[in-house]
C-alpha cells in the first residue's frame, strides 16, 4: 500500500502537478464512502463494532461507545498508562486535595473550557452529571456509592463528602459513568444522544452519525487545548460488517486501526505482513483463570487443585494463543493494575509433581472432571486435556458462551455445571 | 445469598481473604503503597489455596496503520485512541 502510494505522489511530481497533491498529504482511498470531507483534509479511520454505536448516552454506555467518548467527552481526572507515574492525571480538574480521613476530595476544575453546545464548564455540570450517572444506576454507576454530598463552593471548584473512604481522584477516570456532560444536555433521553446528540467538551464533537453505517467526527475549533494544525481534521468509526471485510479494508487502507475483536489470529498475523499495516500488542486489563469448584470432590482437597496447577502447559499455552503476546499471570492482578505481584506463581509445568500430589491425595489412579470454557479458549482447552490425559485425569470438554455458563454454574448454581469454568 | 458471588467460580471463600480485601480497600485511599502490599498479601491466599489456575495476563492485540505515531495504548480505556494526540 505504501509503495502504492509513493509510486502515484512520484508520478504526479513528474507530471508536474505537484502543486495540486501538496496539500493532500493522505490522500482519502478511492472508493471510500463520503464523508463530506474536502480531499485536503487529514481523515483517521477506526473500525467500530455494533456496540460502539448500541446506546450513545455517557450517562449509560458501557461498552465500547468508550473508543467515540475518549474523543467527544473529557473526564476530571485521568489513569496514565500502567506503570508510569504520577498513577493519576489532570483532566477537566487541574489538581486536587483529599482531607486526612479519605471522606473530603476538592477538585479544582480547568478554567475556560467550553461545551461543544456552547455551555461553560463550571461545578454545576460536574455536579449534574454525577447526579444523573446516580440517578439512572447503570452500568457502573456504584463507582459513586460512595459520595454522600457534592458541594460547587464556586464555579471552580466541587467538593465531593463521602460517607466511607474511597478513592475519587481515580473513580473520575473511569471509563464508564465518568464523562462530564453539558448541563444543557446532562438530562436528555438517551434517543437524543442515539440521533447524534453531542453533550461533550472533548477535542472532536459529532459531525455526522449514520446508525448502523458510521459516526463522523470533526474539530471543535474552540477546545481548551487549542489547535497546532497538525491533528487530524475528522475521525471516522466504521461499522464493518464481518473479519472479511475487516481484513479487506485494512489492506486498502480505508481502515487505520481494528481491533483483534473484529479480526481473527490468522488474519493478524497476515496483515502484520502488510508493509503498511503493525501488530500492536501491549498488556491489558484482562486476565485468564481456570476455576475449580471448591464445594465439590475432588476440588475440595487443596492437593488435587495443586496438583492440577502443575499439570497446566503453561508455556505451550502462552506461545500458542493469543498471537504468543501474553505473559505468564503472577496471580490474580494483571501486571497492569496496581497491586500486581512481583514474585512469578511457584507453579510450573511439572508433570512428575502433579502425579506425586494426586498420589497423595490418594488419586494415584487419576479422577474425571468437566471443564466449562468459550470457544476461542479450544486450543488452550485441548493443550491441557493432553497432558492430564498424562497422568490419568480425564477432562471433558464442554464449549459453550459465556452467558450460558454464567446462568448454569453462577445464577443457577446448577449441580449439572462443570466443576471447573473459566473467564477471560 | 441475595448476592451472586460474581466472577467466583471457585466459590472460594475464606473470611481472612475477605477481611484484608476490605481493610486493603479503605487503606487505598490515603495510603496507596501500603494498600498494593495488602493486596499482593491477600493474592498469596489465593496462590496457596490455589483459588483458580492463573494462566496469563492477556495483552490487548490491535492492527494499526504503521504510519501513525503518538499512540500509547492505555490499558485503563481498552481500546480507546485519543486521536488528538495521534499523528500521520
Amino acid at each position: 500500500m505504501s509503495r502504492t502510494k509513493s509510486s502515484v505522489l512520484l508520478f504526479f511530481l513528474l507530471s508536474g502537478l505537484a502543486l495540486l497533491v501538496a496539500g493532500c498529504a493522505p490522500v482519502s482511498p478511492a472508493g471510500m464512502p463520503a464523508t463530506g470531507a474536502a480531499p485536503s483534509e487529514r481523515i483517521a479511520r477506526q473500525a467500530a463494532e455494533a456496540t460502539t454505536f448500541a446506546d450513545l448516552n455517557p450517562a449509560t454506555a458501557c461498552v465500547t461507545q468508550a473508543w467515540v467518548f475518549g474523543n467527544v467527552y473529557e473526564t476530571l481526572t485521568r489513569y496514565n498508562v500502567p506503570g508510569a507515574e504520577p498513577f493519576i492525571l489532570p483532566g477537566l480538574a487541574t489538581d486536587w486535595e483529599v482531607s486526612d480521613d479519605g471522606m473530603t476530595w476538592t477538585f479544582h476544575l480547568r478554567e475556560g473550557v467550553k461545551f461543544h453546545d456552547g455551555a461553560e464548564f463550571t461545578a454545576d455540570a460536574v455536579k449534574a452529571t454525577v447526579d444523573r450517572n446516580r440517578e439512572l444506576n447503570t452500568c457502573s454507576a456504584y463507582i459513586y456509592s460512595a459520595v454522600e454530598s457534592i458541594e460547587t463552593p464556586d464555579p471552580l471548584t466541587v467538593v465531593f463528602n463521602l460517607s466511607a473512604p474511597a478513592p475519587m481522584d481515580a473513580t473520575l477516570a473511569s471509563v464508564f459513568n465518568a464523562w462530564i456532560m453539558s448541563p444543557a444536555a446532562v438530562d436528555k433521553e438517551s434517543a437524543w444522544f442515539n440521533e447524534g446528540g453531542d453533550a461533550g467538551s472533548g477535542p472532536y464533537r459529532i459531525a455526522q452519525f449514520e446508525p448502523g453505517q458510521r459516526m463522523v467526527l470533526e474539530r471543535f475549533p474552540d477546545y481548551w487545548g487549542g489547535w497546532s494544525g497538525e491533528e487530524f481534521d475528522r475521525i471516522v468509526y466504521e461499522l464493518v460488517g464481518d473479519m472479511t471485510t475487516a481484513e479487506q479494508m485494512l489492506r486498502a487502507g480505508e481502515l487505520d486501526f481494528a481491533t483483534s475483536r473484529a479480526l481473527t489470529p490468522e488474519q493478524m498475523a497476515s496483515l502484520d505482513g502488510e508493509a503498511a499495516l503493525d501488530l500492536l500488542a501491549a498488556p491489558g486489563y484482562g486476565n485468564w483463570y481456570i476455576f475449580l469448584d471448591q464445594r465439590r470432590a475432588p476440588f475440595d482437597n487443596v492437593l488435587v487443585r495443586q496438583a492440577l496447577a502443575y499439570s497446566f502447559p503453561y508455556d505451550a499455552v502462552l506461545t500458542n494463543t493469543n498471537m504468543g503476546k501474553g505473559t505468564r499471570a503472577h496471580g490474580a492482578v494483571p501486571v497492569t493494575v496496581a497491586g500486581h505481584d512481583p514474585e512469578p506463581l511457584p507453579y510450573t509445568y511439572d508433570l512428575e509433581k502433579a502425579a506425586a500430589l494426586l498420589a497423595e491425595a490418594g488419586l494415584a489412579d487419576g479422577f474425571e472432571f468437566s471443564m466449562g470454557f468459550d470457544p476461542e479458549e479450544r486450543p488452550m482447552a485441548e493443550l491441557w486435556q493432553a497432558e492430564l490425559a498424562k497422568i490419568g485425569v480425564t477432562l471433558n470438554l464442554e464449549q459453550a458462551d459465556f452467558m450460558t455458563r454464567w446462568e448454569t454454574a453462577m445464577v443457577n448454581d446448577s449441580p449439572d455445571a462443570p466443576e471447573a469454568n473459566t473467564i477471560f | 445469598m441475595a448476592v451472586l458471588p460474581d466472577w467466583n467460580f471457585s466459590r472460594y471463600d475464606n473470611p481472612a481473604y475477605n477481611a484484608l480485601i476490605d481493610q486493603a480497600n479503605v487503606l487505598a485511599v490515603t495510603d496507596r503503597e501500603a494498600a498494593e502490599a495488602m493486596f499482593i498479601e491477600a493474592q498469596r491466599m489465593l496462590r496457596d489455596d490455589v483459588a483458580a489456575i492463573f494462566i496469563m495476563d492477556k495483552p490487548d492485540l490491535s492492527i494499526i496503520a504503521s504510519d501513525l505515531t503518538g499512540y500509547t495504548p492505555n490499558s485503563a480505556y481498552g481500546f480507546t485512541i485519543p486521536w488528538y494526540y495521534v499523528r500521520r
